[in-house]
Formats: C-alpha cells, sequence, structure tokens
C-alpha cells in the first residue's frame, strides 16, 4: 500500500483572520486522482508562526514541509510535488 | 472578502500587532517601531515606492486604529504615541466617517478603455464601426482611442475579437454605488459624507487599502481595562466566521474579559416579529409594500439618495437596537459592543442608538489572537441565550423575508434585493416611485448578505456553510 501524503491545515485563530478560512475547501477541490493519496488533517497551531519573520500566515504543512502563505492552488502545487518527488 | 487580498492582510497584521502591544502593556513605549517592523531597514521589496512611504501608511493605519480621523490638515510633526493620549482621556465615541489615507491613495489615473498591443488591426474593425462617439481611428494598422470624445461605454471593449481593449477604472469609484468618492486637484480620493452611506464597498475595493475607518479598539479595550461592565453583541454572521461552534466563539470573547455575550440574533427574533405586526398593519391602511430596514447602509441609501422610498422603509427598530434594549433591561449600566461584519454599523450605533462602540470581526479576531485565546480550545459549556434559525438567519440574503413569512405565513409575496448593483439600484428607484412587484421588500446591500460583509474574515462559502449548519438545526 502506497504512503499517503499527509496535509496539515492550520486551524488556529490566527491563521484563519489571515485568510485560512478557504483551506477548509482544500479537499473538495482536489482534482479526483489525488483525492486517495492525501490525508488532510486540522492542526491547532503548527509551530511555524513563531519560528520565521519571513513566513508568513495562514500556515499548512505537507509531509512535514511547512507552506506559508498558503492557498487551495499552493498545496495542491505542493501536493503534487512530493507525489513526483516521491517517484525518484 | 471574496479572495485573498494583501491589502488586507496587512492590515490585519497591523491590527493583530497593536492589540498584542496593548495587551503587553507596551503600546505606548513600542506602537511607533510597529513601522519599522513591518517595513524593514533591509526589506527585500517594497510593495509601495520605498519603505518610508510605507511606514508613512502604517503610520496612519495605527493612528486610525487609535480612532484618530486621517485627515489632509493633520499635524505630520505628530507619531502615532503622541496620540495615546487622545484616545485615552477620551470619553465619546470616535464618529463613522471614512477616511482616505493620502500616502496610501495611489492616485490611480481617471477610468479609461486602451488598446493593447494585442491589437491586429483586423479587417472587421468592430471597435471603430461600432463607437457611437467616432473616437476611434486606425493609425499605422492599429486602433486608437481619443480619450476626449470617449465616453467609457465599453461597446469596443465588448466586440472585440482579440479581447485587445481593455477598461482601467478606478476601484473606489467603481466600487461606490452611490457617487460619493471624486478625486481632489492631485488625484487623491477623497469621500463626500454626505452622501456617503458606509457600505464599506471602497474599503475592499481599494487595492492599496487607503480607505480607512476609525477603530473602536483602543475605546473598548480600555473600558474593559477600567473596570466597566462592557457586554458584546455578537451579529448573527458570526456562526460562520470562526470555524469553530457559536459556544466556543462565546466562551473565547467572554475570556476577553466581557462582561457578557450576547447574540444579536435574539434581536433579531423580536425585529423579525415586530416587523411582522407593523407589516400586517400596513397593508391593512393600504400600503403598496414595506421593506425591511435592518440594513443600516440601505437605510442611508433611503435617507441620502432614494428619499422616495422613506416612507416605505420600516421603522421597526434594527436587531443591534432590540438587542441593546433587552441587555440593557437587566444592565442598565452596561456599556454595549456590537461586533459584526458591518461598516455601516458604526454609522448606525453612533447616530440613531444607544450602543457605545462597534468592532469589527477583524478586531475581534486580533483581540483574541493577541489574548492568545485559541476558539478551538474554549469550552462549549456557556449559556445561549437562546436564538433560533429566524434570528441567526437575518445574516444572509433572504433571511429577514424568510423570517416574516414564518411569522405571517400566509399573503406576504417577497422581494429580494441581493446587493447593490445597478440593476438593484434602478429597481430601488423604480420603487420609490410606486413600482413594486411584491409587498415586502428585504434588502441587503451586501451580495450574499452579512455573511459576506465588508469585514468578514471567512471565505464566502465557508461561511454560509457554517451558518446553514446552525439554520438547519432546531
Amino acid at each position: 500500500m502506497e504512503k499517503k501524503i499527509k496535509v496539515k491545515i492550520c486551524i488556529g485563530t490566527l491563521c484563519y483572520v489571515m485568510g485560512g478560512s478557504e483551506l477548509q475547501l482544500l479537499e473538495e477541490h482536489l482534482p479526483e486522482e489525488l483525492k486517495k493519496r492525501v490525508d488532510i488533517e486540522g492542526s491547532i497551531c503548527l509551530g511555524f508562526c513563531n519560528s520565521n519573520e519571513d513566513e508568513k500566515p495562514p500556515f499548512a504543512s505537507v509531509n512535514g514541509k511547512c507552506v506559508s502563505r498558503a492557498s487551495i492552488t499552493k498545496l495542491i502545487n505542493q501536493i503534487k510535488k512530493e507525489l513526483e518527488d516521491g517517484l525518484h | 472578502m471574496g479572495y485573498t487580498n494583501g491589502a488586507m492582510l496587512i492590515k490585519r497584521e497591523i491590527t493583530n500587532r497593536f492589540t498584542k502591544l496593548y495587551y503587553e502593556g507596551k503600546l505606548e513605549t513600542e506602537i511607533d517601531k510597529i513601522p519599522l517592523i513591518i517595513s524593514p531597514k533591509m526589506a527585500k521589496k517594497p510593495v509601495r515606492c520605498c519603505i518610508y512611504k510605507e511606514r508613512e501608511v502604517v503610520n496612519n493605519r495605527l493612528i486610525s486604529l487609535l480612532g484618530i480621523p486621517i485627515t489632509p490638515t493633520m499635524d505630520e510633526l505628530m507619531r502615532p504615541s503622541d496620540y495615546i493620549e487622545i484616545a485615552k482621556q477620551r470619553e465619546e465615541t470616535p464618529t463613522c466617517r471614512l477616511n482616505i489615507i493620502d500616502a496610501a491613495c495611489s492616485s490611480c489615473s481617471k477610468e479609461q478603455h486602451v488598446v493593447t498591443n494585442h491589437c491586429r488591426g483586423c479587417v472587421a474593425q468592430p471597435c471603430m464601426l461600432n463607437c457611437p462617439k467616432n473616437a476611434i481611428s486606425f493609425i499605422d494598422g492599429k486602433a486608437e482611442i481619443n480619450a476626449d470624445t470617449c465616453v467609457n461605454c465599453g461597446i469596443c471593449r465588448n466586440v472585440c475579437p482579440f479581447h485587445a481593449i481593455i477598461n482601467t477604472p478606478v476601484p473606489c469609484e467603481q466600487a461606490c454605488p452611490v457617487d460619493a468618492i471624486s478625486k481632489d486637484k492631485y488625484g487623491i480620493a477623497r469621500l463626500d459624507e454626505d452622501k456617503c452611506i458606509h457600505c464599506g464597498k471602497c474599503i475592499t475595493a481599494c487595492p492599496y487599502g487607503a480607505v480607512t475607518q476609525k477603530s473602536h479598539l483602543y475605546d473598548v479595550m480600555k473600558s474593559i481595562d477600567n473596570g466597566k461592565k462592557v457586554i458584546a453583541m455578537l451579529a448573527p454572521a458570526v456562526i460562520g466566521q470562526y470555524n469553530v461552534d457559536l459556544e466556543k466563539i462565546i466562551s473565547g470573547v467572554k475570556e476577553l474579559g466581557f462582561f457578557d455575550v450576547v447574540e444579536v440574533a435574539v434581536g433579531a427574533e423580536m425585529t423579525a416579529a415586530e416587523e411582522a405586526h407593523e407589516w400586517k398593519e400596513r397593508m391593512e391602511e393600504g400600503a403598496k409594500f414595506m421593506t425591511t430596514s435592518c440594513c443600516p447602509a440601505y437605510v442611508e441609501l433611503a435617507e441620502k439618495h432614494i428619499t422616495d422610498l422613506k416612507p416605505f422603509v420600516s421603522t421597526t427598530p434594527s436587531p443591534m437596537v432590540l438587542t441593546d434594549r433587552w441587555v440593557k433591561t437587566t444592565h442598565p449600566d452596561a456599556i454595549t459592543v456590537f461586533v459584526g461584519p458591518c461598516v455601516a454599523k458604526r454609522s448606525e450605533a453612533i447616530n440613531k442608538s444607544d450602543v457605545k462602540y462597534v468592532l469589527n470581526f477583524e478586531e475581534l479576531g486580533a483581540m483574541l489572537i493577541s489574548k492568545g485565546i485559541e476558539l478551538s480550545e474554549q469550552s462549549t459549556e456557556v449559556d445561549i441565550a437562546g436564538a433560533g434559525p429566524v434570528g441567526r438567519g437575518f445574516a444572509q440574503s433572504g433571511g429577514v423575508a424568510a423570517a416574516i413569512k414564518t411569522a405571517i405565513p400566509e399573503g406576504v409575496n417577497e422581494i429580494i434585493i441581493n446587493g447593490l448593483d445597478k440593476p438593484n439600484m434602478r429597481a430601488l428607484k423604480s420603487m420609490g416611485k410606486g413600482k413594486c412587484d411584491g409587498n415586502f421588500v428585504e434588502v441587503m446591500v451586501c451580495t450574499d448578505g452579512c455573511v459576506a460583509g465588508p469585514s468578514c474574515i471567512a471565505d464566502i462559502r465557508v461561511a454560509k456553510r457554517q451558518l446553514a449548519k446552525y439554520l438547519n438545526r432546531n
């Protein structure tokens, strides 16, 4: 069984106020072929907000890698990249 | 907010830093550092022309957050910290007038239609042949628009087979439904308070975030700190905003130090009952129709622009006003704070009610973040005064009409005005002349209703879904 890509979305108040609400819709925006290969979970504060002033909320992570200023498009691209990298 | 908008995010970041410093007790000493943190010396790439301009804009935003008006004549030597004392001493509520931050306004050039280099000088030349003003000619095989005769009708843009003609609007002017914004002699946007209905569309439309409203944040936090009995009244639209159950929102807001937190949906149910009664009476008296009065921007529209509509507007007080009265029956000494998505509510609160302050969802969010209150971790064990779907439904287009029809199952023939676009403006004007196909008109100036208000933080699709969960609950 193939390992799934793990996506964590910050559901903390800060990320939500800073534009993270649309990330709630990620699952339904995933292309069909990706749906079965991704696990999405919500998480309170991923810890990125205090680590680096240059990175801005909303935060999410794909297989542990930080995605700042996250949007649905950005996350889907990152998921695809992870899948590609997994092939090499 | 329909899409991610950098101008809005930076505003929110400044607000968050402002409240954080307040709670840390460092506002006086560190407020002037905020612009330097936002636009540091070695900034990789300033968005505006330079970091100094960016800092000036941030300074103005901070002054606005202190509830001080930004005017062209203000003393430029005053730093944000210099205004804190004024805010501290202030007893009265800052007014609702919207201000333009001159430094932020980009003086966008006048609206015009431009032929881009995608023009191929085709044989059809529909732009030239269909221009009603003969403003287009072909020079060296390319179309050219004569700006002096062009009236921006847009026909050329629509008929060009290559989409080679574009329209560059002035976003704030285009968004304003009542022509309250125009440019001064320097090209900077100016708002005419006599015309402004405080709908807030310009605030969201300006890509530079130049339109600002004086915040009541400082006054609210100060009142709580001074041990006053401050009661938060949450607008029905709050349900869709923070992605957690209402119980959690309420207990989170309580933790900010509010004496109590109530739902305005309770007042909305009183409004619905009273308005249904009023409608019945008016119909018996032979009135043609009645319109709602809960949307404050609409009420201002009827007062300032479509005065023919005024006699048709319901005189029933708004949910905010009735909630305020209800709160004050038990706490006559309370300072009430309306929390909502609306810009115009500030104007209603100040000019037409006993509500002392208004916060928006962004500002409430900033308070929660700065106090480290994580809403999803809040307790669900709170008492909610018991509003139902009828009151909570006021948050979205169609909700008020639905509430009236619940009260009066037969005879209500409703017309829903959802948003203030051009066709709806025309419809309202003709209603003022007595032409109305229904007998009850619900008007909301924001398309989709308050869930899509200018100060909402949640994506509209997410907000609507969350609200629907509550409306389907019994």
